[in-house]
């Protein structure tokens, strides 16, 4: 039982929670609004998009990586599949060309990454460029919407009644990613390989393959982000995916990944992606001014990766047991 | 053999590749229209390269000390914003300027802390100020706009010697500064070291966080600067003048060479590749390119100029 307890406290998704669970207190207690069971399922139902976004990119921040061209691959895809989902292409067929062009531009990072051996900051800079730049070509300044409703299903459908279909397409890609990062031995590779590079290439792990599946499923879920942004708001166009920007990485470090790389996982980056739009909601809700909500988002990322680095670098010197000097940065490189 | 013969090459030149690149773009442009050699189209490139000039030698510094400075863009923007502000509310221009370049300094530091003393990533830390500082800009002016109209922006932005004018001499005259603190004061050594081994530094008895500190401010006193420059050619305050700014200085930096891992890089090479970057964008619009193939073409020819200099320095290495 006490090492349950060990295990919990050492856990960064814990003090995620927590500071989850303080906001919901504090929202409850600012608005009667927020309480309500249709309010919570809006709140999962933005936040289900955001999630997907986020899932595979903490696998490449887990690999000490970053990769920002997600926002711009959820809008090529998003375009995409509206061209050819207007042009007659099945839905089904539409969703798999979805994915496997997810799958495409993610095979490019990971080969720019492990095999050129860019920092995955610029490649991803530059191929961010060059998706965006696709998205604008094919879609020419146009807007596309209304799409069959046999698409539309996935971003607005409901499940057994009551439960929308995004939610469980989140769900899903969660307990995928679970599986994937915690139980699997790709999984640990990528872990291996965000503690110590060097180590797990001398340890014989496959860190070329650990880092293309990495940017595979960062890539492929950011598709099918896109696809269930272009179904939720049943219209696409090529800037679509900017008003996610950085969120995604912000989602993802506020769950306790580290950007160091070696730490971190889905079930953080869920309660990230959560806390993320519980925040915009309460503000809405509060009629907070859209010029003012970034600041407040803002303040809240650094006070809660503030607390997060803060207790992290506690736990690391308890934890060697010997007191290394405070102002001793490990700052490990892999950032970019 | 084939090997052999490209490190004698990058010995006898040990340029970087970023400069081949560099001359093998103005060479194609050139080749598809004459008129882009002109000296008229060479002046507008070093004036619209300017500001991004400036910026990225304030994140050179602070990728050499393994960190990304991502407010620098919204620190433009703010800084056209409140300095026009000021202007309005009578406080005269010289003043204002003095203002802003605390302010943005003031944020500099704040970003040092939290990277230094709270031991925050970087790029998250800069991220949550760049939203603070959005925030603040747009509730400055309610999102809109302000102008002011008065002589000083004009003598600033028109002012010439040989004609090349003022802004460019100015990125010039900080492009001194920055080289010479990087290359020959004790706080540039310490953003060398703070890059190549940050252990070693603080056990050597140098105070990292005081280096790290330094090096935020002098980027957002820069942004300061590129931001005063902003809002003189445009005689107005943006709220959002400087939006991406703040990536593209770092892929210039990065394009010229400076690695974000090793300590390693200068500020010179920092100059050729924002021109890459201004050569590019001035290229594709005196051929003629329409807006809409831009971005695209832009990612190619930034991505090819980065594997080129990987693998560049890669065989450079090996050897």
């Amino acid at each position: 039982m006490s090492h349950l307890l060990e295990k919990t406290k050492e856990s960064r998704a814990f003090y995620s929670f927590l500071g989850l669970i303080i906001l919901v207190i504090i929202c409850s207690l600012t608005s009667s609004d927020f309480s309500k069971i249709e309010n919570y399922i809006t709140i999962f139902r933005q936040a289900s998009v955001l999630l997907v976004l986020s899932a595979g990119l903490t696998a490449v921040l887990i690999l000490g990586g970053i990769d920002l061209s997600v926002g711009a691959t959820a809008a090529l895809v998003g375009c995409t599949c509206a061209l050819l989902l207007k042009a007659g292409v099945p839905t089904w067929a539409v969703i798999t060309i979805g994915l496997c062009m997810g799958a495409v531009i993610g095979t490019l990072n990971g080969f720019l990454v492990s095999i050129i051996r860019l920092p995955a900051f610029v490649a991803t800079y530059a191929t961010n460029w060059i998706v965006k730049g696709l998205a604008i070509v094919i879609m020419n300044g146009q807007i596309i919407f209304n799409l069959p409703e046999s698409f539309t299903f996935i971003g607005t459908g409901y499940l057994f009644g009551q439960m929308p279909v995004l939610i469980v397409i989140a769900l899903v890609v969660v307990s995928i990613c679970y599986v994937l990062y915690q139980k699997t031995t790709i999984g640990r590779d990528i872990f291996s390989c965000g503690s110590n590079l060097e180590a797990a290439r001398y340890s014989g792990i496959r860190v070329k393959r650990a880092q293309f599946v990495a940017f595979i499923m960062s890539s492929m879920f950011a598709g099918l982000a896109g696809l269930l942004m272009t179904a939720r708001l049943n219209a696409a166009e090529a800037s679509m995916g900017d008003s996610y920007g950085l969120n995604t990485v912000a989602a993802v470090v506020i769950g306790g990944t580290s950007m160091l790389g070696g730490e971190g996982g889905i079930i953080g980056t869920m309660i990230g992606s959560i806390m993320l739009m519980l925040i915009t909601n309460i503000m809405n809700l509060l009629g907070i001014s859209s010029f003012a909500q970034p600041m407040i988002i803002g303040l809240v990322i650094i006070v809660m990766v503030f607390f997060d680095s803060i207790s992290r670098d506690e736990r690391k010197t308890v934890r060697r047991g010997v007191a290394i000097p405070m102002n001793v940065q490990k700052r490990k490189d892999d950032i970019g | 053999m084939n090997k052999q013969l490209s490190i004698k090459k990058w010995k006898i030149f040990k340029l970087p590749p970023v400069i081949y690149m560099l001359l093998c773009l103005v060479i194609i442009f050139s080749i598809a229209t004459p008129q882009y050699l002109s000296f008229q189209n060479i002046k507008n490139i070093l004036m619209q390269s300017s500001t991004l000039m400036i910026l990225a030698f304030g994140q050179t510094l602070v990728v050499l000390t393994q960190g990304t400075d991502l407010s620098i863009g919204a620190q433009v923007s703010m800084v056209t914003v409140a300095w026009i502000t000021l202007a309005r509310k009578g406080v005269p221009l010289p003043v204002g300027a003095i203002i802003v370049l605390l302010l943005t300094s003031c944020v500099g530091i704040i970003n040092g802390l939290l990277v230094a003393k709270g031991k925050m990533p970087p790029f998250i830390a800069t991220f949550g100020m760049q939203n603070v500082i959005n925030s603040f800009t747009l509730l400055l002016t309610a999102g809109a706009a302000v102008t002011y109209s008065s002589n000083i922006f004009l003598i600033i932005t028109e002012s010439s010697l040989f004609g090349i004018k003022a802004p460019v001499f100015i990125a010039a005259g900080i492009f001194a500064v920055t080289w010479v603190i990087l290359n020959r004061t004790k706080f540039g050594m310490g953003i060398f070291g703070l890059g190549g081994n940050p252990e070693a530094l603080a056990l050597a008895g140098v105070n990292t966080v005081k280096v790290t500190v330094k090096a935020y401010a002098y980027a957002g006193l820069l942004a300061g600067v590129a931001g005063l420059l902003t809002a003189c050619r445009v005689e107005s305050g943006q709220p959002t003048a400087g939006a991406g700014l703040e990536f593209e200085s770092i892929a210039a930096t990065l394009l010229g060479g400076t690695s974000m891992r090793e300590g390693r890089g200068n500020v010179t090479n920092t100059i050729f590749g924002v021109l890459l970057l201004s050569v590019v964008r001035n290229g594709l619009n005196v051929v003629g390119i329409t807006a809409v193939y831009q971005s695209a073409i832009i990612g190619i020819i930034m991505l090819s100029a980065i594997i080129i200099d990987s693998l560049a320095r890669q065989s450079q290495e090996r050897n």
